[in-house]
């Protein structure tokens, strides 16, 4: 072996020997302190909120990470705009707190398979079978909130489907209300309020396929990836238990 | 070969011939904002927005909403390097089409360069053997800029320790940083006024890791001699689920909080003006401290006119905010009144309207 090759043996080496530690680093330090500490901002139900103690989607399933992983959960709590900050000086260990995947920040911090589509999902009547996906909504009347996301995407639909009439309602509910009573051909509502309303009211569906996708995601600083592998890891598992989907029901239904 | 030879050199004249394409965008001629509400403003978010098309678009739109005065966000981390070289073409867009625009700018700086502060720190962190660097930055920011930055906000949000990089502060901290940044923007250009404060609503108590009641922060900011070190002072008040009516009191998170920063200006004998940077409500489906889309507007338009009415002492009102480049995909993109699509929200015409602007 030439001199070039021996060097590129000792690189390997020492990435193998170094690089992993610091790959390992939060993991082993989660591990040994026997405790992982999750930061979330506690104002948004029903994932996380700190209103008649810390509880949502997002505390049960940091819960149950904590105990696939075999340690406690300790909460911190931040402001929205202080969260990614307190992830990279390590105030937390992972940032649990309904946070969508943003490629911005994809330099200094990695992301988790997601666990949840937040997006816009149509909502129709369920004795339907007209119209399932907006492509069909072709001189349909879409209700939706005034000034929503859902409003908004039903703007940028317009210039997609002809003659799309929009009717816009003070709230979801109201929205919802109109398709439940045939005055509307469908609603286009986020996933939470959709699902939420739909329980409590029978006949009414949320169309499969999803009008916009807002993944949720865990948060983790970038050189901490066996830590991600391992989220990633109990989050598949979560999700084959069907533990992942009691969760949220057990919020959402 | 002769063949070969001509092929050439014709090949070479169309190469030669070829010219950079001319700008697609220009600034274009001098627009004044036609608005009957000449305290309106807006926070834009054109900091991390690349496109020249769209900074020129989306301050179209605000002169169009019948706004007069936009506040944007310049970070000096992005702008200076450890050489002291600044790349100045960023801010030279947006401050170059805000003004062509016809539209009043006020600028707020802050982030610190990592050539400015330890390893292991955010950008947010800024210690005191910096101030000096940042107190440069900011007046060579002043004075390119003469004539088309009315007002600088030195900082933000001081009261709250994430925005020290989660280090301890205090308003004396803050007050010598405000002091030294007065000083040299002064000495380049006097006409630039110097805002302070910009302070975050919030109840968090002495000692609290967090931050520091608002209400407290801007006593001991005073108590320090502020005063002295600023020519207005910068609020960020929210309405969160409160219509703006509601009396303003110590305790409570309120639009009309602001009105408390008044009495304690007055209190420590300051009469000077007083500039909304940020203020508004939100209207995400889920977030505890958001209203009805249909209230948001409702207490939007409200909120403007009871300040017109009640406190000749605010030069301006901005809400925070008009669109950011692209979606932060959280509840801070309820606060937006064009989306990053620039689809204008219904929020948004409600304000044209209330403007007496014609949409076209």
């Amino acid at each position: 072996m030439n001199q070039l090759g021996w060097l590129a043996w000792l690189c390997l080496i020492g990435i193998a020997l170094f690089g992993c530690r610091g790959d390992n680093q939060t993991l082993d330090r989660i591990q040994a302190d026997g405790v992982i500490r999750v930061g979330l901002d506690p104002t948004f139900p029903p994932f996380e909120n700190g209103d008649g103690g810390l509880h949502g989607i997002d505390v049960d399933l940091a819960e149950a990470i904590g105990r696939e992983l075999g340690v406690r959960v300790e909460f911190v709590l931040f402001g929205y705009d202080g969260l990614y900050d307190a992830l990279q000086i390590g105030r937390c260990d992972i940032l649990l707190s309904a946070l969508i995947v943003d490629v911005t920040k994809t330099k200094d911090f990695s992301y988790s398979e997601p666990y949840f589509n937040a997006g816009q999902f149509l909502v129709l009547r369920e004795d339907q079978n007209e119209a399932t996906e907006l492509a069909d909504f072709e001189g349909k009347t879409l209700s939706v909130e005034t000034g929503s996301a859902g409003h908004v995407a039903a703007i940028s639909a317009q210039n997609r489907v002809r003659d799309l009439v929009i009717k816009t309602f003070p709230t979801p509910d109201d929205a919802m209300w109109t398709v439940l009573q045939g005055e509307t051909d469908g609603a286009i509502i986020d996933q939470v309020n959709a699902k939420l309303y739909a329980q409590a009211h029978s006949g009414l569906v949320l169309a499969p396929n999803p009008v916009t996708v807002e993944p949720y995601a865990i948060v983790t600083r970038k050189d901490d990836g066996a830590l991600q592998r391992e989220l990633d890891r109990i989050l598949v598992g979560l999700e084959q238990s069907g533990e992942l989907n009691s969760i949220v029901s057990r919020w959402l239904d | 070969m002769i063949k070969n030879i001509i092929r050439l050199l014709f090949v070479a004249s169309i190469l030669l011939s070829i010219k950079p394409a001319p700008d697609l965008v220009v600034v274009g001629p001098p627009q004044t904002v036609d608005s009957n509400i000449p305290i309106l403003g807006v926070h834009t978010r054109l900091t991390d927005e690349v496109e020249e098309w769209k900074i020129k678009r989306s301050l179209e739109l605000v002169r169009e909403m019948g706004a007069t005065t936009i506040v944007e966000f310049f970070p000096w981390a992005y702008y200076q390097d450890d050489s002291g070289q600044v790349a100045w073409q960023h801010p030279d867009l947006v401050i170059e089409h805000a003004h062509a625009q016809g539209l009043n700018v006020i600028a707020r700086i802050g982030l610190t360069p990592e050539w400015a502060r330890p390893e292991e720190t955010t950008l947010n962190y800024l210690g005191r053997e910096s101030y000096a660097d940042f107190a440069s930055f900011t007046a060579q920011f002043a004075e390119r800029y003469q004539g088309k930055v009315s007002a600088i906000i030195v900082w933000n949000e001081p009261n709250l320790a994430f925005e020290w990089g989660y280090e301890p502060t205090s308003a004396a901290d803050y007050t010598a940083l405000l002091a030294q940044t007065k000083q040299a923007v002064t000495a380049v250009n006097p006409d630039v006024l110097i805002l302070g404060g910009a302070l975050a609503p919030t109840l968090e108590p002495k000692g609290s890791p967090w931050g520091l009641n608002d209400l407290i922060y801007l006593e001991e900011m005073y108590a320090a001699g502020a005063a002295d070190h600023m020519d207005g002072l910068a609020v960020h008040t929210y309405g969160f689920k409160f219509p703006p009516e509601t009396e303003p009191a110590p305790d409570l998170l309120n639009f009309r909080r602001y009105e408390l920063y008044r009495d304690i200006m007055l209190e420590y004998g300051d009469d000077g003006p007083v500039f909304i940077t940020e203020m508004g409500w939100n209207d995400h489906p889920r977030w505890t401290r958001a209203v009805r889309p249909g209230q948001r507007i409702e207490y939007t338009l409200n909120s403007i006119e009871l300040v017109q009415k009640n406190s000749p002492w605010v030069e301006s009102a901005a809400i925070w905010m008009f669109r950011t480049p692209a979606p932060t995909k959280s509840y801070m993109d309820a606060y937006s009144l064009v989306t990053p699509e620039f689809i204008e929200k219904p929020i948004y015409t409600a304000l044209q309207q209330a403007a007496g602007v014609s949409s076209e």
